[in-house]
Protein backbone atom coordinates (compact mmCIF):
# COMPACT_ATOMS: atom_id res chain seq x y z
CA UNK A 1 0.00 0.00 0.00
CA UNK A 2 3.08 2.21 0.46
CA UNK A 3 3.86 1.57 -3.18
CA UNK A 4 0.53 3.10 -4.23
CA UNK A 5 0.64 5.99 -1.72
CA UNK A 6 -2.73 5.14 -0.19
CA UNK A 7 -4.02 7.45 2.54
CA UNK A 8 -4.43 6.16 6.09
CA UNK A 9 -8.19 6.04 5.53
CA UNK A 10 -7.86 4.07 2.30
CA UNK A 11 -5.50 1.59 3.98
CA UNK A 12 -7.99 1.09 6.78
CA UNK A 13 -10.72 0.35 4.23
CA UNK A 14 -8.50 -2.22 2.48
CA UNK A 15 -7.68 -3.94 5.78
CA UNK A 16 -11.31 -3.99 6.93
CA UNK A 17 -12.62 -4.80 3.46
CA UNK A 18 -14.92 -1.83 3.80
CA UNK A 19 -16.32 -1.96 0.27
CA UNK A 20 -18.39 1.20 0.59
CA UNK A 21 -15.45 2.96 2.17
CA UNK A 22 -13.23 1.92 -0.73
CA UNK A 23 -15.83 3.14 -3.19
CA UNK A 24 -16.01 6.52 -1.43
CA UNK A 25 -12.21 6.61 -1.37
CA UNK A 26 -12.11 6.42 -5.15
CA UNK A 27 -11.72 2.70 -5.86
CA UNK A 28 -13.07 1.12 -9.04
CA UNK A 29 -15.48 -1.80 -8.55
CA UNK A 30 -13.67 -4.14 -10.96
CA UNK A 31 -10.35 -3.63 -9.18
CA UNK A 32 -12.04 -3.90 -5.78
CA UNK A 33 -13.38 -7.21 -6.99
CA UNK A 34 -9.83 -8.53 -7.45
CA UNK A 35 -9.36 -7.99 -3.72
CA UNK A 36 -12.63 -9.81 -3.02
CA UNK A 37 -11.55 -12.71 -5.24
CA UNK A 38 -8.41 -13.10 -3.13
CA UNK A 39 -10.71 -13.54 -0.13
CA UNK A 40 -12.66 -16.18 -2.04
CA UNK A 41 -15.92 -14.23 -2.01
CA UNK A 42 -18.19 -13.46 -4.94
CA UNK A 43 -19.37 -10.25 -6.57
CA UNK A 44 -22.77 -10.97 -5.02
CA UNK A 45 -21.18 -10.97 -1.55
CA UNK A 46 -19.54 -7.61 -2.24
CA UNK A 47 -22.73 -6.18 -3.71
CA UNK A 48 -24.77 -7.40 -0.73
CA UNK A 49 -22.31 -5.79 1.66
CA UNK A 50 -22.49 -2.47 -0.17
CA UNK A 51 -26.27 -2.63 -0.29
CA UNK A 52 -26.24 -3.27 3.47
CA UNK A 53 -28.18 -6.54 3.35
CA UNK A 54 -27.14 -10.11 4.24
CA UNK A 55 -25.70 -12.12 1.35
CA UNK A 56 -28.47 -14.74 1.39
CA UNK A 57 -31.10 -12.02 1.31
CA UNK A 58 -29.33 -10.36 -1.62
CA UNK A 59 -29.14 -13.67 -3.45
CA UNK A 60 -32.85 -14.23 -2.91
CA UNK A 61 -33.62 -10.73 -4.17
CA UNK A 62 -31.67 -11.42 -7.40
CA UNK A 63 -33.43 -14.76 -7.91
CA UNK A 64 -36.74 -12.94 -7.61
CA UNK A 65 -35.84 -10.45 -10.34
CA UNK A 66 -33.50 -8.05 -8.54
CA UNK A 67 -33.92 -4.71 -6.81
CA UNK A 68 -36.85 -3.06 -8.51
CA UNK A 69 -36.41 0.28 -10.18
CA UNK A 70 -38.25 3.26 -8.76
CA UNK A 71 -37.75 6.63 -10.39
CA UNK B 1 -15.21 -9.93 -57.07
CA UNK B 2 -14.09 -9.25 -53.54
CA UNK B 3 -16.68 -7.97 -51.18
CA UNK B 4 -16.90 -7.60 -47.44
CA UNK B 5 -20.32 -7.32 -45.97
CA UNK B 6 -21.96 -6.95 -42.57
CA UNK B 7 -24.43 -9.83 -42.53
CA UNK B 8 -25.69 -9.58 -38.95
CA UNK B 9 -25.63 -7.58 -35.74
CA UNK B 10 -25.91 -9.09 -32.28
CA UNK B 11 -26.42 -7.52 -28.89
CA UNK B 12 -25.74 -9.81 -25.94
CA UNK B 13 -24.91 -9.75 -22.25
CA UNK B 14 -21.47 -11.00 -21.24
CA UNK B 15 -22.12 -12.23 -17.68
CA UNK B 16 -19.16 -14.29 -16.30
CA UNK B 17 -21.51 -16.86 -14.72
CA UNK B 18 -22.83 -17.79 -18.17
CA UNK B 19 -19.26 -18.55 -19.27
CA UNK B 20 -18.76 -20.71 -16.20
CA UNK B 21 -21.95 -22.69 -16.89
CA UNK B 22 -20.77 -23.34 -20.46
CA UNK B 23 -17.25 -24.29 -19.32
CA UNK B 24 -18.65 -26.68 -16.71
CA UNK B 25 -20.97 -28.19 -19.37
CA UNK B 26 -24.04 -27.42 -17.27
CA UNK B 27 -26.12 -25.80 -19.99
CA UNK B 28 -28.52 -28.77 -20.08
CA UNK B 29 -29.32 -28.63 -16.36
CA UNK B 30 -32.86 -27.62 -15.51
CA UNK B 31 -31.76 -24.31 -13.96
CA UNK B 32 -29.99 -23.27 -17.14
CA UNK B 33 -31.93 -24.96 -19.91
CA UNK B 34 -34.45 -22.12 -20.39
CA UNK B 35 -31.60 -19.65 -21.00
CA UNK B 36 -29.64 -21.94 -23.31
CA UNK B 37 -32.73 -22.87 -25.29
CA UNK B 38 -32.95 -19.18 -26.11
CA UNK B 39 -29.29 -19.09 -27.04
CA UNK B 40 -29.77 -22.14 -29.26
CA UNK B 41 -32.37 -20.23 -31.29
CA UNK B 42 -30.08 -17.22 -31.57
CA UNK B 43 -27.17 -19.45 -32.69
CA UNK B 44 -29.20 -21.17 -35.39
CA UNK B 45 -30.44 -17.89 -36.83
CA UNK B 46 -26.97 -16.36 -36.78
CA UNK B 47 -25.47 -19.46 -38.42
CA UNK B 48 -27.85 -18.99 -41.37
CA UNK B 49 -26.03 -15.70 -42.07
CA UNK B 50 -22.71 -17.64 -42.33
CA UNK B 51 -20.46 -15.07 -40.64
CA UNK B 52 -16.69 -15.51 -41.10
CA UNK B 53 -15.49 -12.54 -39.06
CA UNK B 54 -16.78 -11.18 -35.75
CA UNK B 55 -16.10 -7.58 -34.81
CA UNK B 56 -16.74 -7.76 -31.07
CA UNK B 57 -17.34 -4.56 -29.13
CA UNK B 58 -16.58 -5.32 -25.51
CA UNK B 59 -14.94 -3.92 -22.44
CA UNK B 60 -11.89 -5.04 -20.54
CA UNK B 61 -12.44 -5.47 -16.78
CA UNK B 62 -8.91 -4.68 -15.62
CA UNK B 63 -7.47 -7.79 -17.28
CA UNK B 64 -5.36 -6.24 -20.04
CA UNK B 65 -5.65 -2.56 -19.15
CA UNK B 66 -5.05 -1.06 -15.75
CA UNK B 67 -6.04 2.33 -14.43
CA UNK B 68 -2.45 3.41 -15.14
CA UNK B 69 -3.57 3.68 -18.77
CA UNK B 70 -7.11 2.93 -19.84
CA UNK B 71 -7.94 3.57 -23.50
CA UNK B 72 -11.36 4.99 -24.35
CA UNK B 73 -11.39 2.98 -27.58
CA UNK B 74 -8.95 0.25 -28.64
CA UNK B 75 -8.71 -2.09 -31.63
CA UNK B 76 -6.98 -5.50 -31.52
CA UNK B 77 -4.86 -6.08 -34.63
CA UNK B 78 -3.03 -9.22 -33.47
CA UNK B 79 -2.81 -12.57 -35.29
CA UNK B 80 -4.31 -14.29 -32.25
CA UNK B 81 -5.94 -13.34 -28.98
CA UNK B 82 -5.53 -15.47 -25.86
CA UNK B 83 -8.24 -15.72 -23.20
CA UNK B 84 -7.12 -13.55 -20.26
CA UNK B 85 -6.44 -14.88 -16.79
CA UNK B 86 -8.96 -13.05 -14.61
CA UNK B 87 -7.67 -14.55 -11.38
CA UNK B 88 -8.79 -18.18 -11.66
CA UNK B 89 -6.74 -19.10 -14.72
CA UNK B 90 -7.86 -18.36 -18.29
CA UNK B 91 -11.23 -19.76 -19.42
CA UNK B 92 -10.73 -23.16 -21.12
CA UNK B 93 -11.64 -21.81 -24.56
CA UNK B 94 -9.53 -21.82 -27.73
CA UNK B 95 -7.41 -18.81 -28.60
CA UNK B 96 -9.10 -16.56 -31.14
CA UNK B 97 -7.63 -16.02 -34.59
CA UNK B 98 -7.53 -12.35 -35.48
CA UNK B 99 -7.92 -10.67 -38.85
CA UNK B 100 -4.96 -8.28 -38.92
CA UNK B 101 -5.63 -7.12 -42.47
CA UNK B 102 -9.19 -5.99 -41.83
CA UNK B 103 -8.30 -4.78 -38.32
CA UNK B 104 -5.53 -2.52 -39.66
CA UNK B 105 -7.86 -1.27 -42.38
CA UNK B 106 -10.40 -0.35 -39.68
CA UNK B 107 -7.68 1.40 -37.64
CA UNK B 108 -6.54 3.43 -40.65
CA UNK B 109 -10.10 4.28 -41.64
CA UNK B 110 -11.01 5.33 -38.09
CA UNK B 111 -7.94 7.54 -37.75
CA UNK B 112 -8.59 9.17 -41.12
CA UNK B 113 -12.07 10.00 -39.76
CA UNK B 114 -10.53 11.45 -36.59
CA UNK B 115 -11.42 8.60 -34.28
CA UNK B 116 -8.08 7.75 -32.67
CA UNK B 117 -8.18 4.30 -31.12
CA UNK B 118 -5.36 2.68 -29.19
CA UNK B 119 -3.88 -0.05 -31.40
CA UNK B 120 -3.24 -3.34 -29.57
CA UNK B 121 -0.66 -5.77 -30.94
CA UNK B 122 -1.20 -8.01 -27.93
CA UNK B 123 -4.52 -8.12 -26.15
CA UNK B 124 -5.56 -10.99 -23.88
CA UNK B 125 -9.37 -10.82 -23.90
CA UNK B 126 -11.49 -11.43 -20.82
CA UNK B 127 -15.08 -12.59 -20.27
CA UNK B 128 -16.34 -9.40 -21.89
CA UNK B 129 -15.39 -10.93 -25.25
CA UNK B 130 -15.10 -14.67 -24.64
CA UNK B 131 -18.53 -15.15 -23.05
CA UNK B 132 -20.37 -13.71 -26.09
CA UNK B 133 -18.32 -16.02 -28.35
CA UNK B 134 -19.37 -19.01 -26.22
CA UNK B 135 -22.99 -17.84 -26.27
CA UNK B 136 -22.96 -17.57 -30.06
CA UNK B 137 -20.75 -20.55 -31.00
CA UNK B 138 -20.79 -22.93 -28.04
CA UNK B 139 -17.74 -25.07 -27.29
CA UNK B 140 -15.92 -25.68 -30.61
CA UNK B 141 -12.34 -26.92 -30.85
CA UNK B 142 -11.54 -23.79 -32.75
CA UNK B 143 -13.73 -20.73 -33.26
CA UNK B 144 -15.52 -20.66 -36.63
CA UNK B 145 -14.92 -16.90 -37.00
CA UNK B 146 -11.89 -14.62 -37.02
CA UNK B 147 -12.19 -12.01 -34.29
CA UNK B 148 -11.52 -8.27 -34.21
CA UNK B 149 -11.83 -6.95 -30.65
CA UNK B 150 -12.97 -3.35 -30.22
CA UNK B 151 -12.54 -2.37 -26.56
CA UNK B 152 -14.54 0.50 -25.07
CA UNK B 153 -13.95 2.06 -21.68
CA UNK B 154 -17.16 1.66 -19.73
CA UNK B 155 -15.60 0.97 -16.32
CA UNK B 156 -13.97 4.25 -15.32
CA UNK B 157 -15.45 7.69 -15.81
CA UNK B 158 -15.39 9.66 -18.00
CA UNK B 159 -16.76 7.09 -20.45
CA UNK B 160 -17.50 7.93 -24.08
CA UNK B 161 -20.95 9.36 -24.81
CA UNK B 162 -23.69 7.19 -26.31
CA UNK B 163 -23.57 9.39 -29.43
CA UNK B 164 -19.83 8.89 -29.80
CA UNK B 165 -20.30 5.13 -29.54
CA UNK B 166 -22.93 5.18 -32.27
CA UNK B 167 -20.62 7.37 -34.37
CA UNK B 168 -17.82 4.85 -33.90
CA UNK B 169 -20.17 2.21 -35.26
CA UNK B 170 -20.97 4.36 -38.31
CA UNK B 171 -17.23 4.82 -38.93
CA UNK B 172 -16.63 1.06 -38.61
CA UNK B 173 -19.38 0.54 -41.19
CA UNK B 174 -17.72 2.91 -43.64
CA UNK B 175 -14.40 1.13 -43.02
CA UNK B 176 -15.97 -2.24 -43.86
CA UNK B 177 -17.63 -0.78 -46.97
CA UNK B 178 -14.28 0.54 -48.21
CA UNK B 179 -12.40 -2.70 -47.54
CA UNK B 180 -11.02 -4.43 -50.63
CA UNK B 181 -10.95 -7.90 -49.05
CA UNK B 182 -13.61 -10.53 -48.66
CA UNK B 183 -15.62 -11.47 -45.64
CA UNK B 184 -19.04 -11.97 -44.14
CA UNK B 185 -19.02 -10.00 -40.92
CA UNK B 186 -21.11 -10.07 -37.76
CA UNK B 187 -20.80 -7.10 -35.41
CA UNK B 188 -21.42 -8.02 -31.77
CA UNK B 189 -22.22 -5.41 -29.13
CA UNK B 190 -21.77 -6.85 -25.65
CA UNK B 191 -22.63 -6.04 -22.05
CA UNK B 192 -25.72 -5.19 -20.05
CA UNK B 193 -28.51 -5.41 -19.62
CA UNK B 194 -29.50 -3.48 -16.48
CA UNK B 195 -27.29 -4.09 -13.45
CA UNK B 196 -25.52 -2.26 -10.69
CA UNK B 197 -22.68 -3.89 -8.78
CA UNK B 198 -21.85 -1.05 -6.45
CA UNK B 199 -23.19 1.20 -3.73
CA UNK B 200 -26.53 1.17 -1.95
CA UNK B 201 -28.44 0.50 -5.17
CA UNK B 202 -26.50 -2.72 -5.90
CA UNK B 203 -28.75 -5.39 -7.35
CA UNK B 204 -30.78 -2.99 -9.47
CA UNK B 205 -32.70 -4.56 -12.36
CA UNK B 206 -34.94 -2.46 -14.62
CA UNK B 207 -36.93 -4.88 -16.71
CA UNK B 208 -39.11 -2.18 -18.23
CA UNK B 209 -36.09 -0.24 -19.46
CA UNK B 210 -34.37 -3.39 -20.75
CA UNK B 211 -37.40 -4.44 -22.76
CA UNK B 212 -37.77 -0.98 -24.25
CA UNK B 213 -34.03 -0.97 -25.07
CA UNK B 214 -34.30 -4.37 -26.81
CA UNK B 215 -37.11 -2.97 -28.94
CA UNK B 216 -35.49 0.40 -29.68
CA UNK B 217 -32.06 -1.00 -30.55
CA UNK B 218 -33.77 -2.52 -33.59
CA UNK B 219 -36.45 0.03 -34.50
CA UNK B 220 -35.49 3.37 -33.01
CA UNK B 221 -31.78 3.60 -32.12
CA UNK B 222 -31.92 7.43 -32.35
CA UNK B 223 -33.86 7.45 -29.09
CA UNK B 224 -31.07 5.48 -27.40
CA UNK B 225 -28.37 7.70 -28.90
CA UNK B 226 -30.07 10.83 -27.59
CA UNK B 227 -30.03 9.56 -23.99
CA UNK B 228 -27.20 10.87 -21.81
CA UNK B 229 -24.67 8.77 -19.92
CA UNK B 230 -26.47 9.87 -16.72
CA UNK B 231 -29.75 8.55 -18.14
CA UNK B 232 -28.10 5.16 -18.72
CA UNK B 233 -26.66 5.07 -15.20
CA UNK B 234 -30.01 6.04 -13.67
CA UNK B 235 -32.15 3.68 -15.74
CA UNK B 236 -29.82 0.71 -16.34
CA UNK B 237 -27.49 1.03 -13.33
CA UNK B 238 -23.82 2.00 -13.03
CA UNK B 239 -22.70 -1.14 -14.89
CA UNK B 240 -25.82 -1.43 -17.07
CA UNK B 241 -24.60 1.81 -18.65
CA UNK B 242 -22.23 -0.42 -20.64
CA UNK B 243 -25.21 -0.96 -22.96
CA UNK B 244 -23.70 1.92 -24.95
CA UNK B 245 -21.51 -0.78 -26.51
CA UNK B 246 -24.62 -2.10 -28.28
CA UNK B 247 -24.85 1.34 -29.92
CA UNK B 248 -21.47 0.77 -31.62
CA UNK B 249 -22.92 -2.41 -33.13
CA UNK B 250 -26.15 -0.65 -34.14
CA UNK B 251 -24.20 2.21 -35.71
CA UNK B 252 -22.42 -0.33 -37.93
CA UNK B 253 -25.76 -1.62 -39.25
CA UNK B 254 -27.98 0.02 -41.87
CA UNK B 255 -30.73 2.33 -40.57
CA UNK B 256 -33.38 -0.28 -41.37
CA UNK B 257 -32.88 -3.69 -39.84
CA UNK B 258 -35.16 -6.50 -38.79
CA UNK B 259 -34.84 -8.58 -35.65
CA UNK B 260 -34.21 -12.25 -36.41
CA UNK B 261 -34.39 -13.02 -32.70
CA UNK B 262 -34.89 -11.04 -29.53
CA UNK B 263 -35.27 -12.35 -26.01
CA UNK B 264 -35.20 -11.05 -22.45
CA UNK B 265 -34.41 -13.45 -19.66
CA UNK B 266 -33.97 -11.42 -16.47
CA UNK B 267 -31.14 -11.59 -13.94
CA UNK B 268 -28.29 -14.13 -13.89
CA UNK B 269 -26.26 -13.53 -10.71
CA UNK B 270 -26.30 -9.69 -10.70
CA UNK B 271 -27.17 -8.87 -14.29
CA UNK B 272 -30.25 -8.85 -16.48
CA UNK B 273 -29.64 -10.98 -19.56
CA UNK B 274 -30.91 -10.21 -23.04
CA UNK B 275 -30.00 -11.03 -26.62
CA UNK B 276 -30.94 -9.68 -30.01
CA UNK B 277 -29.88 -10.88 -33.45
CA UNK B 278 -30.59 -8.59 -36.39
CA UNK B 279 -30.02 -8.45 -40.12
CA UNK B 280 -30.45 -5.75 -42.73
CA UNK B 281 -33.64 -5.53 -44.72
Amino acid sequence: MDQFSLTAEQRQCVRERSWRGLLKGGANIFFMYKLAALDGITMQDVAASMAGIPADEYKRMMKQGGRSFDV
Amino acid sequence: MCESKIVAGVGTSHVPTIGRVIDDRKTGESTWLPLFTRYEHARELLALQSPEVAIVVYNDHGSSFSLDAFPTFAVGVAETFEPADEGWGPRPVPAMAGDPELAWHIVEALISEEFDPTVCQRLPVDHGLTVPLSILWGTPESWPVRVIPIAVNVIQFPTPTPRRCFGLGRAIRRAVDSYAGDGRIVVVGTGGMSHQLQGGRAGLINKQFDESFLDAIVKDPDRLVEMSTDDYVRLAGTEGAELIMWLVMRGAMAPDVRALYSSYYGPVSNTAVGIVVMAEE
